[in-house]
């Protein structure tokens, strides 16, 4: 009987040409790896900027990983937290996270929590993970909107208990809205009564599903209103002894950027880290120099086609921040005053509205300039994502005058530090 | 790159090299040689980029927004699910024109106060600062943030 020639269901990997030569800029070495271990997970977001579900048909072996581990190291990696999907829901994750922190890497882990049992918790502490955030956003209603699974907010609450009866550190992360903004102070509360250490906060970003959902994402004139809730969450964090951690999408240079960044000896947000500081990882070994920009843009090589280190140093999707100016900069920020020192800040949140990076609207020393001139700026769906993991679509940036009804309001949190712009 | 200090006046970052505040117009005293007063007042400088003493203008108590749409049953299978109707349609708004327009271009120069009165000027930082609040930068700025016993400023 012949056999009918067995034909691989993953997509053909690209081969990405990788540069001749190493230049002195290129052995900068990254301290940080976020390693997505699968791309299955067991809740549904709205907002998930991979649409995560099932598993990538090609990911990585135990035997692959473990060598990935290895180069980890020897490329002087310091701490790698491990991501999905959902990480747990792949077998042999307690292998992989022992062999990081064997290697000297410490190893993290950000959960959606849904079925992190006391089981895995106890896994997760035997692996020596050394500190798990767990992603909620917002209030229950909210939480279990954007996720996509009712009872999922509880589920992070009791995966919080799990954690905190094990012992491990634990952390929270959040992503700020269009329908969860003035749940923060709220859900301050209840997170810091799970005695976490930190709470990450970022914006959702239009990449994945979240760019299927407009109405998912904040208005760049949201910033107005948004980075005085981040400066009042920084003081109530800190009289609860919680840190707050602004994600590098957050920002850029209003008058709360030191209060927000003052743990930055810059005090101050200085640009995109993304192949500097930064390593991503796909679960099938394609590596990026972070692990949210888009794959399709992005996508440095695939260790299984050259060596971690080869990919760091000579892949050109890598090496983009290296030796950066302000050439690229467009729009606004082009010409901003800011413009040497954040280069349109967080490259993944400004390249997946336009599909090019060097121009972000989400900014507030930006949406406070236009709100001296009586104008704010908008973004509108043009063209649809295509639906693969990690891609985007291309929105409409408009820049118009403020409706003559929100102007006053705008104005008025601008200089009381409170309140809101946007109806409730 | 250039080197930014926030204003003590309003709290934005301009240049240390500017004489004034673009922001606020606050006139900014400029060390120009490094002195025992200058490493002191940067020490000083630094530590109040920590916020440590600066409060946002006001506290809120902002109400809880509504969500439209309620998440009802769980999937099928719990490992992978499907996500659940989805949410209310974005709010319309008035069509406009798209972005154009530039910012004003910098204007900062090197200068000396004029004999205004400050009650907290402004420094020029050492090129490199070594303690924590001006030491190394953080390991890592994205991510989930470091386990409490992880120094981000090794």
């Amino acid at each position: 009987m012949t056999r009918l020639p067995v034909v691989s269901q993953s997509r053909p990997r690209v081969r990405l040409p990788l540069a001749s030569s190493v230049r002195a800029s290129d052995a900068v070495r990254p301290v940080y790896a976020v390693w997505e271990l699968t791309l299955r997970c067991d809740l549904a977001c709205r907002h998930c900027g991979s649409r995560a579900g099932r598993a990538r048909p090609d990911e990585l072996s135990t035997a692959e990983a473990l060598d990935l581990v290895a180069q980890l190291a020897e490329l002087g990696v310091d701490e790698a937290t491990i991501i999905g999907g959902e990480a747990y829901l792949r077998d042999d994750w307690p292998v992989i996270a022992r062999a990081l922190s064997d290697a000297g890497i410490v190893c993290t882990m950000t959960t959606g929590g849904r079925n992190l049992t006391a089981e895995r918790v106890s896994q997760a502490k035997d692996a020596g993970i050394a500190s798990v955030s767990v992603s909620i956003d917002g209030l229950e209603r909210s939480h279990d909107h954007l996720r996509g699974v009712s009872g999922s907010f509880a589920a992070a609450l009791r995966a919080l208990d799990h954690l905190q009866a094990a012992g491990i550190p634990r952390s929270v992360n959040t992503q700020m809205c269009g329908v969860n903004l003035r749940e923060m102070e709220p859900l301050l509360e209840l997170i810091a009564a799970r005695e976490i250490h930190s709470w990450q906060i970022q914006i959702t970003v239009a990449m994945g599903r979240a760019a299927d959902h407009p109405e998912l994402l904040l208005q760049p004139w949201q910033m107005l209103e948004l980075m005085p809730l981040a400066a009042r969450l920084a003081q109530q964090t800190r009289r609860r002894g919680v840190r707050l951690w602004p994600a590098s999408n957050v920002g850029y240079f209003g008058p709360y950027e030191a209060l927000l960044r003052g743990d930055h000896p810059d005090c101050h947000q200085t640009g995109c880290d993304a192949g500097l500081r930064n390593l991503g990882i796909e679960a099938d070994g394609n590596i990026k120099g972070c692990p949210s920009l888009p794959t399709g843009e992005y996508l440095g090589g695939n260790i299984r086609e050259h060596s971690l280190r080869d990919i760091w140093e000579r892949a050109a999707a890598l090496r983009f921040n290296r030796e950066r100016g302000v050439d690229d900069l467009w729009g606004r920020c082009a010409d901003c005053y800011y413009a040497e020192v954040c280069k349109a800040g967080c490259t993944w949140t400004g390249h997946v509205l336009f599909g090019r990076r060097g121009n972000n609207p989400y900014c507030h020393h930006r949406a406070l300039e236009l709100l001296d001139e009586d104008r704010r700026e908008r973004l509108e769906l043009a063209v649809a994502a295509p639906g693969e993991p990690f891609d985007h679509g291309e929105y409409r940036l408009i820049e118009e005058p403020w409706p003559d009804d929100l102007l006053d309001r705008a104005r008025a949190v601008v200089e009381r530090g409170e309140g809101w712009i946007s109806p409730p | 790159m250039p080197r930014l200090l926030p204003c003590p006046s309003c709290g934005r970052h301009i240049r240390v090299v500017e004489r004034e505040c673009r922001f606020c117009g606050r006139v900014q005293a400029t060390v120009t040689a490094p002195s025992r007063l200058t490493i002191a007042l940067l020490g000083l400088s630094l530590a109040a980029c920590t916020g440590a003493d600066k409060e946002p203008p006001a506290k809120s108590s902002g109400t809880p927004s509504e969500i439209k749409e309620e998440a009802t049953a769980p999937p099928i299978d719990p490992e992978v699910p499907s996500p659940e109707p989805g949410p209310e349609p974005a709010q319309p708004e008035p069509a406009a024109g798209e972005t154009s327009g530039a910012e004003p271009g910098e204007t900062g120069s090197v200068g000396t106060t004029d004999g205004s009165s400050v009650d907290e000027p402004m420094v020029e930082p050492k090129p490199k600062p070594t303690t924590k609040y001006g030491g190394p930068r953080p390991t890592k700025k994205y991510g989930a943030p470091p386990p409490p016993d992880k120094d981000p400023f090794p």
